[in-house]
């Protein structure tokens, strides 16, 4: 009986050195999109890291899937915290739209096996908006990636505010380490979503409470609540001293 | 190696996007391409291997560099040819001919089929291709095509010499396996050197397949070092490509700001000595392009001459491509807004400057065959005089008159250029030309008849179109010329695909077009239109020298024409009450009318029934509305006959989108077939002045209508027809008084029928604010 506590006692030390191994983003991230960028003026910032977008696929008809690298150069201070972001898209024409198959998933769930090993990254983003018909698909995607990349990478995930309104959301049990609603081009949603979060609410479903992806420059911004995680978005402009300065004044 | 992808990219982008805007700013009308303009018949590896068909001075000037080679006799070697298409595949072209090699996807296809060594795995995301800078944290082209195409040839060579199971052959492949390795980036791979005892070339592929690695792997020092020693090993089958490749080296030495400035000067140097070397003819070309990118040589006149005369020279091997595009690039620059072959010409196009041109004859020849310009005939007969080649033949002959090439000699020589050369088809085309402008019609018709039965045009539509053209001039009689006026297009697309491109967006719906047969060209046209009278039109109606879909069109034109001219309609309402159904039953009221009176009232009922109704024939795809339905762009019934442009009702689009007209068709419409003789033409005129005088279709049968309807109150037809009198009116061409004859017809409708159906159905009279003679005015001279 000892000897099994001891097992379970060593089993939960190891997990949480392996939990511990696991590299969390810092409080406030920036997004780098597709700009030439250079963010090396961030080196003295262990407060802020960014997560760059690497690497976009594009789902199109029964089997397709275009991957496009990133071409535009960005360049990071090498002790800056960095998260590789993958952007699933897809296409809404007719004779495009996607199957989402079984196919489609293992080629996706490779390629981002595939920038995840060409960056080393220690912290994967996969950022998406899916048809409800896509739901499960992202699900089995989802568990893939996370299979293919181990439990030491940290993988986030964007979400629709739509997604996260609801306490019994399909986002519900997802294998991601983070989950970050997209408070921005929320379309309809905005003006419902931009009151709730300014007079201080919150989404119903928990998991969307960690952390939150605003808009620099946006005319009514949103802020973060304290100990919310933040991921700021500045297309069209790109960051720089002073917007990174602006960007942390939004902070409680 | 190749030019950066991303600019192949950039320009296919910017070129998809005019299309783009082109469409987004004008409706879709279909049209039917003849004879290609703007390049050669489809697909183009005949004339890439010679079969240049008849040259149209309008072609892009890359099919006009490949033309001159063949008719100089320079030609274009096996390499060429593949650079050749994989230029035209680089332009976004290449799925034109379904014949583009992807040389990438080829070489994982041949590496796959051999077992041993495995072929390693392809990263999905960089196709194999693409370097990963995880300094800048984005990727890069850092394998260009040419390299597997490069290997892909290398590969089938060795196998064939020391055989698929040798172990050289096995080192080989392992050794390139290990160069493509550094393609993504990553831990630097290098091959080991080769075993002393391997033959001496596969030592040689060592020695280049290690400089590449290290090339890729970015380790460009000991790269540039590597293949400056293989430069020198006269023996090594790398050492003409090592020396291209210390240039390239040394260009992306140029991206790394402690080494640029060294760099730049070293490239320079090198290629300099690169083109002072006659041995080293195949990388010149290749060079330019690296001292282009570099940015040292722009819109050089030396250069621009440079590039013709490598283009005109044999040897070009892997260079033509860098070659062609360098040349098409820097020829846009040179001649500018002057150009007479740009898509969209400037309002006032400036004056070009032959002089800029005539230090290389590859450019003198391809600036004299492609302008407009009559005067460039003597200088073009004095050079063929001087050179005697079939390309300076070809731009004379362009720009002769009939006298001109007689005296000159020209037409002598056109005539002795045999079967089996390139320029055969382009000569023969203006010597039937000439001869038919000199008069000569009967010996062009017997000429004609041999070529168009001969398999001398097989697979050449464009041509045959053209010769087609020809022939259909030297008809002796209406019944020949009909025979011969029918064309088949080469294509159905839309208006704004002014490149003739053959996958041209939505061409899906082009090809649902309802006619997509036979047809008549603008040549043919114009002649039944304004040279043709009425009783001959009413033969080509009344005969079967037509196919059923122009005969059915000839009909309505006829019985049209007719009805305007006052003429006796019987015979005509008779075939139609034959063949064609859905026309039946209002011929046969016609044609049991007593009175002309009754007959005239019962043909503007049948007329008013059919939107298609017209005087005249349109060319290509006439209309693209069925017959009794109503177009949304106003194509529906005439517009006054007496407006100056063409009565042809593509004309009212062609303003918008102008195609590129067919020079060499419209170099012959001066030639008449011979049926339009004096008296037939006497006759055409003044039944033309006659239709003129006739306003708008819905005036003259608006006109016929409420007259009846005055005196004939009980007739039940009465009512439809004045519906539709306001309803041609609204949906047709209008003139200056068009609205006083519909607001006469929806008065007397509403009046005396106010129960009738046909009332209800006419709620609303539009008075016409469009004014079409305001509009022709406008559209001849839109500065006014």
């Amino acid at each position: 009986m000892k000897s099994a506590r001891c097992a379970v006692a060593a089993l939960c030390c190891l997990s949480s050195l392996l939990a511990a191994a696991k590299s969390t983003p810092p409080k406030i991230v920036l997004w780098s999109w597709n700009a030439e960028q250079d963010l090396r003026f961030l080196k003295q910032d262990a407060e802020i890291g960014v997560a760059y977008l690497a690497l976009s696929l594009r789902f199109i008809g029964r089997d397709e899937v275009i991957a496009d690298p990133r071409f535009m150069p960005l360049r990071l201070a090498s002790n800056t915290w960095q998260m590789v972001v993958i952007r699933c898209d897809y296409d809404g024409q007719e004779g495009q739209r996607p199957a989402f198959s079984d196919r489609q998933r293992r080629l996706a769930a490779r390629m981002i096996a595939e920038i995840a090993s060409l960056t080393h990254a220690q912290a994967v983003q996969i950022d998406f908006d899916a048809p409800r018909s896509g739901y499960g698909f992202y699900r089995q995607l989802l568990g893939d990636v996370r299979a293919r990349l181990g439990p030491n990478i940290f993988l986030s995930m964007t979400a629709l505010v739509s997604w996260c309104q609801t306490p019994q959301s399909w986002l519900t049990g997802l294998p991601v380490d983070e989950i970050v609603p997209m408070a921005f081009y929320m379309g309809q949603a905005t003006p419902a979503i931009t009151t709730m979060l300014q007079r201080g609410g919150n989404f119903a479903f928990t998991g969307c409470r960690d952390s939150i992806g605003i808009q620099f420059g946006a005319g009514t911004p949103i802020r973060p609540r304290k100990n919310q995680r933040v991921y700021f978005f500045a297309q069209p402009q790109i960051w720089s001293p002073d917007t990174v300065q602006a960007a942390r004044g939004l902070l409680p | 190696m190749s030019r950066s992808i991303g600019l192949a990219i950039a320009i296919t982008l910017v070129g998809a996007s005019g299309w783009w805007f082109a469409k987004a700013c004008a409706p879709d009308f279909l049209t039917a391409v003849f004879s290609y303009a703007r390049h050669p018949d489809l697909p183009r590896s005949a004339f890439i291997d010679g079969r240049l068909g008849v040259l149209q001075p309008s072609f892009a000037r890359s099919y006009l560099v490949i033309a001159y080679r063949h008719l100089n006799g320079i030609g274009l070697n096996q390499r060429e040819r593949e650079q050749a298409r994989d230029y035209y595949k680089d332009r976004a072209t290449g799925a034109w001919d379904h014949s583009g090699t992807d040389w990438v996807a080829q070489w994982h296809e041949v590496r796959s089929r051999i077992q041993s060594p495995p072929a390693p795995r392809t990263m999905l995301i960089t196709e194999g291709q693409l370097g990963y800078n995880s300094e800048t944290h984005s990727f890069f082209l850092n394998c260009a095509e040419d390299a597997f195409r490069s290997a892909i040839h290398a590969l089938d060579a060795r196998r064939r010499q020391f055989g698929a199971s040798s172990p050289v052959f096995y080192s080989w492949i392992a050794a390139q396996d290990t160069v493509f390795e550094n393609c993504q980036g990553g831990r630097a791979a290098i091959p080991s050197e080769a075993v002393s005892s391997f033959p001496a070339l596969l030592r040689f592929d060592r020695d280049y397949q290690i400089a590449a690695a290290h090339f890729y792997a970015g380790h460009y020092q000991t790269a540039l070092e590597l293949f400056r020693r293989i430069s020198h090993q006269a023996a090594s089958p790398w050492s003409a490509i090592s020396r291209y490749l210390v240039v390239r080296t040394l260009l992306r030495l140029m991206n790394d700001e402690r080494t640029a400035e060294t760099a730049e000067s070293q490239l320079n140097s090198e290629a300099q000595s690169i083109f002072a070397d006659s041995k080293l003819t195949s990388i010149h070309g290749m060079t330019w392009n690296l001292v282009w990118r570099a940015g040292i040589r722009e819109k050089d006149q030396d250069y621009f001459r440079d590039l013709a005369r490598l283009l005109s020279s044999t040897g070009q091997d892997n260079g033509f491509r860098e070659e062609l595009w360098n040349y098409t690039d820097m020829y846009d620059g040179v001649i500018g807004d002057a150009d007479p072959n740009a898509v969209f010409r400037p309002e006032k196009p400036a004056s070009p400057d032959p002089s800029r041109f005539r230090d290389s004859d590859l450019n003198d020849w391809i600036f004299c065959f492609q302008s407009r310009d009559a005067s460039t005939y003597s200088h073009s007969v004095a050079r063929w005089k001087q050179t005697r080649s079939p390309a300076w033949l070809l731009a004379a002959l362009w720009h002769a008159s009939a006298a001109s090439a007689a005296k000159d000699g020209v037409l002598e020589a056109a005539d002795a250029v045999p079967e089996t050369s390139p320029a055969y088809l382009t000569a023969r085309f203006h010597l039937f030309r000439l001869q038919e402008q000199a008069g000569n019609k009967a010996a062009a018709r017997n000429w004609l008849a041999t070529l168009l039965a001969s398999s001398l045009l097989n697979d050449l539509p464009s041509s045959v179109n053209l010769f087609r053209a020809l022939r259909m001039l030297a008809a002796p009689t209406f019944e020949d010329f009909l025979h011969f006026a029918p064309r088949k297009p080469v294509m159905i697309t839309f208006q704004t695909d002014v490149g003739e491109t053959p996958d041209f967006y939505y061409n899906g719906s082009a090809r649902k077009a309802q006619k997509t047969g036979v047809m008549f060209d603008h040549d043919a046209t114009r002649v039944l239109n304004r040279k043709t009278p009425f009783r001959l039109l009413k033969r080509a109606a009344l005969g079967d020298y037509l196919p059923a879909e122009l005969q059915s069109e000839a009909l309505v034109i006829a019985f049209t024409r007719g009805l305007m001219l006052g003429e006796n309609l019987a015979e005509i309402a008779k075939k139609m009450t034959d063949t064609q159904p859905d026309l039946a039953p209002l011929a046969n009221a016609y044609l049991l009318e007593r009175t002309d009176e009754g007959r005239r009232f019962a043909a503007a009922i049948l007329l008013l029934q059919r939107p298609d109704a017209r005087p005249y024939f349109a060319s290509g795809i006439s209309r693209q509305t069925l017959p009794t339905k109503i177009d949304n762009y106003r194509d529906n019934w005439w517009c006054p006959m007496d407006i100056q442009i063409e009565p042809d009702s593509r004309a009212n689009q062609e303003d918008w989108f102008s195609r590129t007209s067919n020079l060499l068709l419209s170099s012959a419409s001066d030639v008449a077939p011979d049926f339009v003789a004096a008296n037939s033409l006497g006759e055409a005129n003044t039944e033309f002045k006659k239709l003129g005088a006739l306003s708008a279709a819905t005036d003259f049968l608006g006109g016929i209508v409420v007259q009846y309807a005055d005196s004939h109150r009980d007739d039940s037809r009465v009512p439809e027809a004045l519906h539709n009198v306001v309803r041609s009116g609204r949906f047709g061409c209008a003139d200056v008084n068009t609205w006083k004859t519909t607001q006469a017809a929806f008065r007397m409708l509403h009046l005396r029928y106010p129960r009738s159906e046909w009332t209800k159905r006419t709620p609303t009279w539009f008075k016409n604010d469009f004014d079409i003679r305001q509009e022709m005015k406008y559209r001849q001279n839109p500065g006014n």
